[in-house]
């Protein structure tokens, strides 16, 4: 990282905490940095998002997985975090996104009521889209369900939908083949098509 | 269904995945056969795993709702982080001098002080906060960094947030000399110090500017007021006090606590956020999942409603703050009365501005303030000339959904009845007089309004039947009963008439358009003010002539047009414009019935008084020259027409350039000009430039265009130009000409008698003849064509030595050409086709025919005119 890369995403300031060791704790399987990592994450996505949004304005796409590459380079001092402990990162990281998500549906969902500006008298309804809260939130739940039996799948979706990350990286995220991953998202593709009620066929 | 399970069903859905179709229906029956619960559940696996939906998960989430969940920013623990990072920045201890205090509410003090960095005065906002969290400097700082986003000219700018040495924070903003919109209200009631209702008004429209910009930054103001509008002494219009602004995907500091209340009310230590007289009713009742920018529009509809029955609504009687929350929730305040001479469309304005569900009020800010805007100026929704049957379905539409609906539709309509100016100055004597016509106008347009109302209300049969109201019903209803209702308003009345009789005109019905135009002409007869009437029938006039030509009714239309002439001159003089543009109107239609020698003096008349008349507008003043020199053209006197119109051109074009739509059509003029009196060459000199000029500025394929392209044509075939060069280029033209126009249109008909021409002098007269003998089979009984098509045709066998074929297509063309005499009304065409058929005869031999019909000919001129002397000599000269 050189010194200009520095200068762009200002060190998150807060001194007490140092992300590059409650990573290293979290690693080592210490749950209550692992806790810790995840609210530094939330809250720094959301820095991060803002701040990209005032760089670019207007025009502001912001890719998962994008951002939480971005948040990796910003939060942790590189050198001192290996492999494994990147693919850990991106995991919490894929977490957080997904809190971040599902925080911001639920307050949609209280705002839909009052979300006014689509006209009322369209007869059909639009397709199903991941813009509609309640559809989130839904996957949200569904997944939880599925976390409760097959962790493991959940996980590689919470990996690959909220955190973007490709097959090889969710694989090595999960020290699994990247064949297995590919399995797992197939059948939870297909277990939460079904959990979901089919609801947009 | 157990862990376990879960997991064998996982590993039998890997498996089956591995197999093609047959082996996995049988894997099926095997597994159902053991255990059909867990085959039921992977068959409906392996379903959706074949369902493409499914797919969804792959598309990833848009990238839309990643920014927006991101950027949902400033909970209430960010605001306090930033708050402490705000403590930092404190700034150097005397920069800011303090000077008076200017105001102070319940939240903050306002001061004026001196900024010794910049070295000018400005307004500083403070709030004695106890600690940085507190709940009110949070809604300090939100306030600051709102309005500090915003920008825009009726919104105060600020310049600068921070902690000043002794903790206290505050920020700065722009000094703003005046009162506030409250203080403005007071002396609009007492008519004091220039202040009027109009002046009100246009205030509250810069107020739905300043709020339409603010609403589509994403940015609701919810509290607007009187109090928190402020007017500069110069006009300048603000919106104060944003701190209870909400800005799209943050939240507020202030409406987690609110929410978490337990009555779910906007209150908070007992005071009400925003301020009851104006709070929508989903304010009001709490509910702020449903405040929008509609909630805005409402406040705004208050503010209205205040100004114009002159006590804010719900006031009557003093009430505590929260017995007037309760009234906004339970019903309508007092509806407004439109007795104390309120204009009916204000009151419209107000009620659908404050709607108590926000659906039925205006979906955005903007278009509120449209309709303000649209009163003020008395613009008005250009009903007139874009399409008044649009807006009448519109009308009843909506009046059947909402009687509040009715007024807008009714200015639509009536356009500019309603004359209210906008009075900058504060001339108060002015005002008063504006204001006594205003009511005046207002007192007809509620009486226009009345009418409407009966017209599209329960009174009208279709409409109580609840049936869709054919639009042509409508009018005729309307159309009948505007004299009785509106008797005594003649100016509305004449614009209902103008209005309903464009209707008609676009509807085709002719006749019940110019019975209406005629019937608005009499109502502008009773008008007051004669300037404006006068010129509104004269434009009528106008109007009508038109329709008239339009149905061939010659006569009728020049009625009109004398109509319209004289009463130009008497309302205006002789060099007016209008009075030369009625003389101009005349003429052309006298040419056009082939009155040529009436057509003359007219436009000769016109064309002198142009200059004067029309000023510096050339187009107009070209318009009679060219229009005269077609005339002389038609009579013969080319040497004079090629004169008028050249100069004509030349003037164009020293004024907007060759490359100009106007300077080309007179160009084209002057092209035919000059082919009809033969002076080929001169013709030649410029119609290459003109024809490779057209397609660009006049259209690709217009008729203009194309008609120059003939001429082309024609012009290098008289100079001589190789007959194998010419030929294909007519046939082309006549290709074109077909594919744009259709086959059997003027134009093509005329590209192929050119062909026919050009044909028979290369002497290819097989082809000739077949052509026109095409032409004439293809053409309508009675038309010119049916006559022309056999009158060409007997040249081309006059040219074969077939004289007997040749006096049948005489005899033909003789009954062609009595058919079509008998249907022309234009002199030209008379004369035209009566010089053909006598020449035709000659040639043919029937030397006494030839005389019937030059004799005919020769009646047309009056006796010893040198018209028919020109003519006599023609006559002996025939068959010779």
């Amino acid at each position: 990282m050189g010194e200009g890369d520095g200068a762009k995403f200002p060190r998150h300031v807060d001194s007490k905490i140092n992300p590059t060791q409650v990573l290293s704790e979290s690693l080592a399987g210490d749950e209550s940095a692992q806790g810790k990592l995840l609210d530094l994450l939330y809250e720094d996505l959301r820095r991060l998002a803002v701040a990209r949004m005032r760089q670019e304005n207007a025009q502001h796409t912001l890719q998962p997985t994008a951002l939480v590459h971005e948040a990796f380079l910003r939060l942790i001092e590189q050198d001192q975090v290996d492999f494994q402990g990147k693919q850990h990162f991106l995991a919490l990281a894929s977490m957080a996104m997904r809190r971040v998500l599902v925080d911001h549906a639920r307050s949609r969902k209280r705002d839909k009521r009052g979300a006014g500006q689509r006209p009322d008298h369209l007869a059909v309804e639009p397709a199903a889209s991941w813009d509609d809260p309640l559809r989130l939130l839904a996957m949200d739940e569904a997944l939880e369900k599925l976390a409760a039996k097959n962790p493991r799948q959940a996980r590689v979706v919470e990996l690959r939908f909220f955190g973007g990350l490709s097959l090889e990286e969710a694989a090595a995220s999960l020290g699994v083949s990247r064949d297995t991953v590919k399995l797992d998202w197939r059948f939870a593709r297909a277990w939460l098509h079904k959990e979901l009620g089919g609801e947009e066929a | 269904m157990s862990e376990d399970r879960q997991s064998q069903l996982f590993s039998l859905f890997a498996e089956a995945c591995e197999l093609d179709q047959q082996a996995r229906t049988e894997f099926m029956a095997g597994l159902h056969d053991s255990d059909p619960g867990m085959a039921r559940e992977l068959q409906a696996l392996l379903a959706a795993d074949a369902d493409g939906s499914s797919y969804a998960l792959e598309e990833g989430l848009p990238e839309t709702l990643l920014s927006d969940a991101l950027g949902a920013v400033k909970g209430k623990a960010e605001l306090e982080a930033e708050l402490e990072q705000l403590s930092g920045w404190t700034l150097p201890d005397g920069r800011f001098e303090l000077r008076d205090e200017i105001g102070h509410g319940a939240m903050g003090l306002v001061r004026l002080v001196w900024d010794a960095a910049l070295q000018r005065e400005v307004a500083r906002k403070t709030i004695r906060s106890r600690g940085t969290g507190s709940t009110r400097t949070l809604r300090f700082v939100s306030e600051a960094r709102v309005t500090g986003r915003l920008e825009h000219p009726g919104i105060v700018p600020v310049h600068d947030l921070g902690v000043d040495a002794s903790g206290e924070v505050f920020f700065t903003m722009q000094r703003v000399q005046g009162r506030n919109l409250q203080e403005i209200y007071a002396l609009t009631w007492q008519e004091q110090e220039g202040w009027g209702r109009t002046r009100a008004l246009g205030v509250l429209l810069r107020v739905c500017e300043a709020m339409a910009y603010a609403h589509a930054q994403g940015v609701v103001h919810r509290d607007l007021k009187p109090a928190n509008i402020m007017v500069g002494a110069f006009g300048e219009v603000y919106v104060m006090d944003w701190g209870l602004a909400r800005v799209e995907g943050e939240q507020h500091p202030l409406d987690s606590e609110a929410e978490g209340s337990s009555t779910g009310r906007m209150t908070m230590a007992g005071a009400v956020i925003g301020t009851p007289s104006f709070m929508s009713p989903e304010q009001a009742s709490g509910d702020l999942e449903q405040v929008d920018e509609r909630s805005d529009v409402y406040a705004l509809g208050a503010m209205l409603y205040e100004l114009l029955a002159e006590e804010s609504p719900y006031a009557e009687g003093a009430e505590s703050p929260e017995s007037i929350v309760g009234r906004v929730v339970a019903r309508e305040p007092k509806s407004l009365n439109l007795e104390s001479g309120i204009a009916p469309e204000l009151v419209s304005i107000c009620s659908k501005a404050m709607a108590r569900q926000r659906e039925d009020r205006y979906p955005t800010m903007q278009a509120l303030a449209d309709d303000l805007r649209a009163f003020l100026e008395e613009r008005v929704v250009q009903a007139h000339r874009t399409g008044a049957i649009v807006e009448l379905q519109k009308w009843v539409r909506r009046n059947r959904l909402a009687a509040a609906g009715l007024f807008i539709a009714f200015v639509a309509l009536v356009g500019g009845a309603i004359t209210i100016a906008v009075i900058e100055n504060a001339n108060a004597e002015r005002e008063r007089e504006l204001l006594a016509d205003a009511r005046q106008q207002e007192a007809a347009a509620v009486a226009a309004a009345g009418f409407m109302e009966n017209l599209f209300g329960s009174q009208n049969p279709y409409v109580s039947r609840g049936e869709d109201a054919q639009v042509i019903d409508l009018l005729n209803a309307g159309a009948d009963r505007i004299a009785t209702d509106l008797a005594e308003y003649a100016d509305a009345r004449a614009r209902l008439q103008t209005t309903l009789a464009g209707s008609y005109m676009w509807m085709g019905q002719f006749e019940r358009a110019i019975g209406l135009f005629e019937a608005a002409v009499a109502s502008l007869d009773d008008v007051e003010d004669r300037e404006a009437a006068e010129e509104d029938a004269i434009d009528l006039l106008f109007s009508m002539a038109k329709i008239h030509t339009r149905s061939r009714q010659l006569e009728r239309a020049e009625e009109c047009l004398v109509q319209a002439l004289q009463r130009a001159i008497e309302f205006s003089g002789e060099q007016s414009s209008l009075t030369v543009s009625a003389m101009n109107n005349l003429g052309n239609l006298r040419f056009m019935q082939g009155r040529l020698d009436e057509a003359e003096p007219v436009l000769r008349m016109a064309m002198e008084l142009a200059p004067e008349a029309h000023g510096d507008n050339l187009h107009e003043i070209v318009a009679s020259s060219i229009n005269l020199g077609q005339v002389l053209q038609a009579k013969g006197q080319s040497d004079e027409a090629v004169l008028i119109i050249r100069s004509a051109c030349d003037d164009l074009r020293a004024k907007y350039g060759p490359r100009n739509p106007t300077t080309m059509r007179a160009s084209m003029v002057l092209l035919e000009a000059l082919y009809a009196d033969q002076r080929f060459d001169e013709a030649a000199e410029f119609v290459d430039q003109l024809t490779s000029d057209a397609p660009a500025v006049l259209g690709e394929s217009s008729w203009e265009t194309l008609r120059i392209r003939q001429f082309q044509i024609l012009v290098r075939w008289k100079i001589a130009d190789p007959l194998d060069e010419i030929l294909p280029m007519q046939r082309e033209l006549l290709r074109v000409q077909g594919e744009t126009f259709g086959e059997d249109s003027a134009a093509a008909f005329q590209a192929e008698t050119n062909l026919g021409q050009i044909l028979r002098e290369a002497g290819m007269l097989a082809e000739a003849q077949e052509l026109y003998e095409g032409l004439e089979s293809r053409s309508v009984v009675g038309s010119e064509q049916a006559f022309l098509a056999p009158w060409y045709l007997i040249n081309v066998l006059l040219e074969s030595g077939e004289e007997e074929a040749a006096r049948v297509a005489a005899q033909r063309a003789r009954e062609a050409g009595e058919a079509f005499l008998a249907r022309t009304q234009s002199q030209v065409h008379v004369a035209g086709t009566l010089q053909r058929l006598a020449e035709a005869h000659a040639d043919v031999g029937l030397a006494d025919d030839a005389k019937a019909f030059a004799d005919r000919l020769l009646a047309l001129f009056p006796e010893g005119s040198a018209q028919r002397a020109a003519r006599e000599e023609w006559r002996d000269g025939l068959g010779r």
